[in-house]
């Protein structure tokens, strides 16, 4: 599936995304407490290099990385690797602290768990909702709506309130918008780990339909087999760091023994 | 089409960012020029003009400005080419990233011009344009400049680009909760009514029977015709405040410029004017007060008005995701403002000495304008509403590049 040529659509620049610890939330109080501190600490945070050492962590280090039209990137790594932070900074929900990102595609679609759903409006109309986040106009939408609700298989609950579904109905919906507005470049958050065997293998054969399509796909999950089956790369996050970046073969043996001797390579 | 997320190409000619600069400092200074004008004039709110040395804004006095603000556009290319100590200099005021310097330079070279075009015009009046002009700047050109339009990365015009391309989010959403508050409420659309003329029958009892104050008009039609105009407004701060917390679920997961949540609340507001407009032109008919020929100023007074609504909905909740206390904080101001707005009660029954306070809140001439047109069948009065004009303007800009510039932190920060 990779292909050399092929133009690189995601670029990934030295990225590195800081948290403040949930402590030092700045709040009013805080800042009548402590006015000048505040003051001072404004001047020193508009210096990218500048980090209270106590109160910050990086969920991101010294990300670097290009993905080509066409390539299909597994992420694994253990919980709190950084894994969907990477997604998220991928789809613009929140921007890296340092370094840069550019995307190039008709657009970049998320799907996680929950999808960005408003949970209040129906089903159908979330449709619309999603898809228009996406870019994708209403008129466009009209003619996939019905493929939408058929591979959701969500029959009559279509036309009820989102937060009356189950989770997997949701992830059903989610992933079934997103498959079929046909984004350039998929950004997948573990959705293969919901629903039953029979979805789990119509998403699967979706994927792979997508993939040789030639569409972009970047994938976190937790299941090796996926990584093996539908990726043509894969990444190793540790700690926030990309530990290795390679053919899935390799990356994940040597996650599975970091995994089973539980030690840091 | 490019979807980069930290560094978008702008692939626009740069004499069109120079030119909207340009407008940008221009429409500034005709805003600096109006509040000089009407703090010359001095005028106590609810007077008439008549017998006052009114210094018509003739307009010589725009055409200095505009003249004022080509020299310095045009002297702008000139610096790259001077050296030495003078291009030092030359640097430092006109450089391309100094829009306020750049403006400030026009400022004091428009000062002068007017004295020419206007022979008869006061020094106080020329003093007041320079203060109001260099403070006037600080909102709308110095701040958006330092905290968003000189920062990498960062285009007005490509976000208001795809804000349009976002149209149809707003319009499903706007949709969805209009229809959600109408359809499911048995009294839905009455409530929206109901609630202010109710408090407007409970006022008019209290105030016509129990305090005796004397009324030239029925307290109910006196009461409505500013209380519809101001309900739009606290309604959409107090709304604001809590706009984006009260998304985190949507935030969080999907990008989307932020400020359609902002939209989505105006359009909201706009569909409950219309009813609650509605309702007072019918109330006010009971009443005998009928649409009268005054009625053709409304829509630029509405203009003012949605001009401060969007300008502060975008600052406050901009604010609120820096300081987390902005809501309650909200609810404080708003209570005081609507008793420092002349809505339950006329103007003259404010103590002279403290009719200051209706000079700094630009929303007691605004609603003493709608209540002139409604109730009194008076023409507004046009000196008094140059202030919120410029006020609602020079907030719009700053509440927008605020909002921005915080945009990208609201996912991690709720």
């Amino acid at each position: 599936m990779q292909t050399p040529q092929a133009p690189v659509v995601i670029r990934v620049e030295h990225v590195y995304k800081r948290y403040y610890l949930s402590e030092y939330r700045p709040s009013l109080r805080h800042d009548l407490i402590n006015v000048l501190g505040r003051l001072r600490r404004a001047r020193a945070r508009a210096d990218v290099n500048y980090a209270p050492p106590d109160r910050t962590f990086y969920a991101l280090k010294d990300i670097h990385f290009n993905v080509r039209r066409g390539e299909s990137v597994g992420i694994i790594g253990r919980n709190g690797s950084g894994k969907t932070t990477l997604l998220r900074l991928l789809s613009g929900i929140t921007r890296p602290t340092e370094g840069k990102i550019e995307i190039e595609g008709r657009f970049a679609a998320l799907i996680a768990l929950s999808a960005g759903f408003n949970y209040e409006m129906t089903g159908r109309r979330n449709i619309y909702l999603n898809a228009a986040i996406q870019g994708v106009p209403p008129q466009q939408t009209r003619h996939l709506e019905d493929a939408i609700i058929d591979f959701a298989e969500l029959g009559a609950f279509i036309d009820q309130p989102v937060k009356v579904y189950s989770s997997g109905m949701i992830a059903r919906l989610g992933f079934s918008i997103a498959v079929h507005i046909l984004p350039d470049i998929v950004l997948l958050d573990e959705v293969l780990a919901v629903g039953d065997e029979a979805f789990a293998r119509k998403c699967n054969e979706r994927i792979m339909r997508l993939r040789d399509e030639g569409r972009t796909l970047v994938m976190v999950t937790h299941s090796a087999d996926a990584v093996e089956k539908l990726c043509s790369r894969a990444i190793w996050l540790h700690q926030g760091e990309i530990q290795i970046d390679g053919a899935p073969a390799d990356v994940l043996k040597a996650y599975h023994s970091f995994a089973a001797g539980a030690r840091t390579p | 089409m490019t979807t980069a997320i930290k560094v978008r190409q702008v692939t626009r000619p740069p004499a069109l960012d120079r030119a909207l600069t340009l407008i940008g400092s221009y429409l500034t200074l005709c805003g600096a020029l109006l509040l000089a004008a009407q703090a010359r004039l001095q005028i106590p709110l609810g007077e008439s003009m008549a017998g006052r040395d009114y210094v018509a804004q003739s307009p010589l006095a725009f055409l200095a400005l505009a003249a004022a603000a080509a020299l310095v556009w045009a002297l702008t290319p000139l610096q790259a080419r001077l050296s030495g100590r003078i291009g030092q200099i030359a640097g430092r005021w006109l450089g391309v990233n100094r829009p306020y310097r750049r403006y400030l330079l026009m400022v004091l070279i428009a000062a002068p011009l007017l004295l020419i075009a206007m022979p008869q015009i006061r020094l106080l009046q020329i003093a007041y344009f320079v203060i109001f002009g260099a403070l006037l700047g600080v909102i709308a050109i110095a701040a958006p400049a330092r905290f968003y339009l000189n920062q990498p990365g960062n285009d007005v015009v490509s976000d208001l680009a795809r804000l349009w391309r976002n149209r149809f989010l707003a319009a499903i959403w706007l949709r969805h909760n209009i229809e959600a508050r109408y359809a499911q409420q048995t009294l839905g659309i009455l409530w929206i009514i109901l609630l202010p003329v109710s408090t407007s029958l409970v006022l008019s009892l209290a105030f016509s029977q129990f305090m005796r104050v004397q009324m030239d008009v029925p307290f109910v039609p006196f009461y409505l015709a500013a209380l519809v105009h101001y309900n739009l407004f606290s309604n959409g701060i107090s709304q604001a405040a809590v706009a984006i917390s009260s998304r985190v679920g949507i935030i969080s997961q999907v990008y989307f410029p932020r400020e359609i949540l902002l939209v989505i609340i105006f359009g909201e507001l706009l569909v409950d004017f219309l009813f609650t407009f509605t309702a007072m032109l019918i109330i006010n008919a009971l009443f005998g007060i009928l649409p009268n020929e005054h009625y053709w100023s409304l829509p630029i007074l509405w203009l003012i008005l949605m001009l401060i609504v969007a300008g502060l909905m975008l600052t406050v909740s901009a604010l609120s995701v820096i300081v987390r206390d902005i809501p309650q904080l909200v609810q404080v101001i708003l209570q005081l403002l609507f008793f420092l707005t002349p809505v339950i009660y006329p103007i003259t029954s404010m103590p002279e000495r403290f009719r200051i306070l209706f000079v700094i809140n630009p929303l007691a001439p605004l609603v003493q304008s709608f209540r002139d047109v409604i109730v009194y069948n008076r023409t507004p009065d046009a000196v008094t509403l140059f202030y919120p004009l410029v006020f609602g303007g020079a907030f719009l800009v700053f509440g927008y590049t605020l909002f921005k510039s915080i945009e990208d932190r609201m996912a991690d920060m709720l």
